[in-house]
């Protein structure tokens, strides 16, 4: 049915709009036209209103991302520790999905601390860090000479100082170590001074890591925020270690089968 | 009116070259005036009970309980001396710095207060130094120079004992 202009806003009921006559013409309903033109809209405020929603809720959830990876100055740039990710902003990083907290020391080190007016024992950790110690990981180098050996026992990886590579002594050197720090997740890196978790991220580094996914948060003692869990504690005048308190991983090396 | 413009365009243009020109000279003349970006250092002289020794480490937590009443009692004194302050846990790149120090110490017969870092968090020495280990110079009872363990300035002179020599001259007379 061809239409002209004339015809557009009526309906012909015997014959071709063209031909009609006025007296013939039906006017269309208006308010069929209305109804839907609401229905539309109403359609449309509701998907815009079920968008914002969601996107309201999707920001709510969305992890913040992290400032890449930026060494300190000075001496602390040395140990790798992170210029906008420390022990002064850790409590802003903390209880994030996408990515795990690790403490470098050993719950008691074999190194002697004492000797230095120091603390050979974990004295307090940050809330969320879980413990894996850098020496059963690799012999920790540059300790003080009055402290002594550290930990000299079994290590997943041996490592040489001058061409600064590492070589598993495990055949499951390699699993554990990507178990303990999932490539996939950002990780966050403490110590007592930042000394042992500079050492790991370069461990880390070294065998493959991103090394824009890993913070060196630096060190304990300078740590003053919210989250302190104290491992150190005086019992009847006596000091105590609350190890029962921390996250920590063991690794059973009499189970492991060498390279 | 249309011959005056010219006259007006040029009477503002000269307007703000002058004020261009005064601005600049304003500029400079305040940078000329600006102190250098390297001041001279202070030089500070030792107290001669701490000079011609032989290279003693006075460990004040040893010399007495009460820390901060020793470190007071210098300080109001107006004493002029010199402290290590170690920070004794996994420092890793800093662990051969105490030995440099010493050795300094021995070589040249001077006397330092030694401190940890716990010791000194509780002392006026942590309301200006936060980070461990550092050296610091104390001049007629004030703190007037000290080793930034977070200032790229100071990291040479944290790594040889010819880092730490040359530190030390630059701020100390003996």
């Amino acid at each position: 049915m061809k239409k002209t202009k004339k015809c557009e806003n009526y309906k012909c009921e015997k014959c071709k709009c063209e031909n009609c006559a006025t007296s013939e013409r039906v006017s269309i309903p208006k308010i069929g036209f209305k109804i839907i033109i609401t229905v539309a809209l109403g359609l449309v405020i509701i998907f815009v209103t079920a968008l914002e929603i969601c996107r309201a809720l999707a920001s709510l959830s969305a992890i913040p991302a992290l400032p890449a990876p930026e060494l300190s100055e000075g001496m602390r740039g040395e140990l790798g520790i992170d210029k906008n990710i420390n022990e002064k902003t850790i409590d802003n990083y903390l209880g994030r999905s996408d990515s795990v907290y690790r403490d470098m020391r050993m719950l008691k080190d074999e190194a002697n601390y004492e000797k230095i007016d120091g603390d050979s024992y974990i004295s307090g950790i940050v809330k969320g860090f879980e413990v894996v110690s850098l020496p059963y990981l690799m012999t920790p180098e540059n300790l003080p000479e009055e402290v002594g050996k550290s930990y000299s026992g079994e290590t997943l990886f041996n490592c040489n100082k001058v061409t600064e590579t590492c070589q598993p002594n495990y055949k499951e050197s390699m699993a554990i170590l990507e178990d303990l720090f999932p490539k996939n997740k950002n990780i966050f890196l403490m110590c007592g001074g930042g000394g042992y978790a500079g050492m790991t991220k370069k461990l880390l580094v070294g065998l493959g890591w991103d090394e824009n996914k890993i913070y060196n948060v630096g060190g304990y003692w300078y740590y003053e925020g919210n989250n302190k869990i104290d491992i150190k504690m005086t019992i009847s005048g006596a000091d105590t270690y609350a190890f029962w308190r921390l996250n920590y991983h063991t690794i059973d090396f009499k189970t492991l089968h060498e390279v | 009116m249309t011959k005056k413009k010219p006259f007006i365009f040029g009477i503002v243009a000269l307007v703000f070259l002058v004020a261009l020109g005064f601005t600049l000279w304003k500029i400079f003349d305040r940078n000329s005036n600006e102190k250098p970006l390297n001041p001279p250092e202070v030089v500070t002289t030792l107290d001669r009970e701490y000079v011609g020794t032989d290279g003693k480490q006075i460990e004040i937590a040893k010399e007495t309980e009460d820390v901060n009443g020793f470190l007071n009692n210098l300080i109001e004194n107006k004493k002029s001396f010199v402290i290590y302050v170690s920070l004794p846990i996994c420092e890793g790149s800093t662990a051969e710095f105490k030995s440099y120090v010493h050795d300094f110490q021995k070589e040249n017969s001077l006397s330092f207060y030694y401190l940890t870092s716990d010791y000194a968090k509780e002392t006026m020495i942590f309301n200006t130094v936060k980070y461990f280990p550092s050296v610091i110079i104390v001049k007629e009872g004030e703190i007037v120079k000290y080793l930034r363990y977070d200032s790229d300035e100071d990291a040479e002179y944290y790594k040889s004992y010819d880092g730490f020599s040359k530190w030390f001259k630059n701020n100390v007379e003996y």
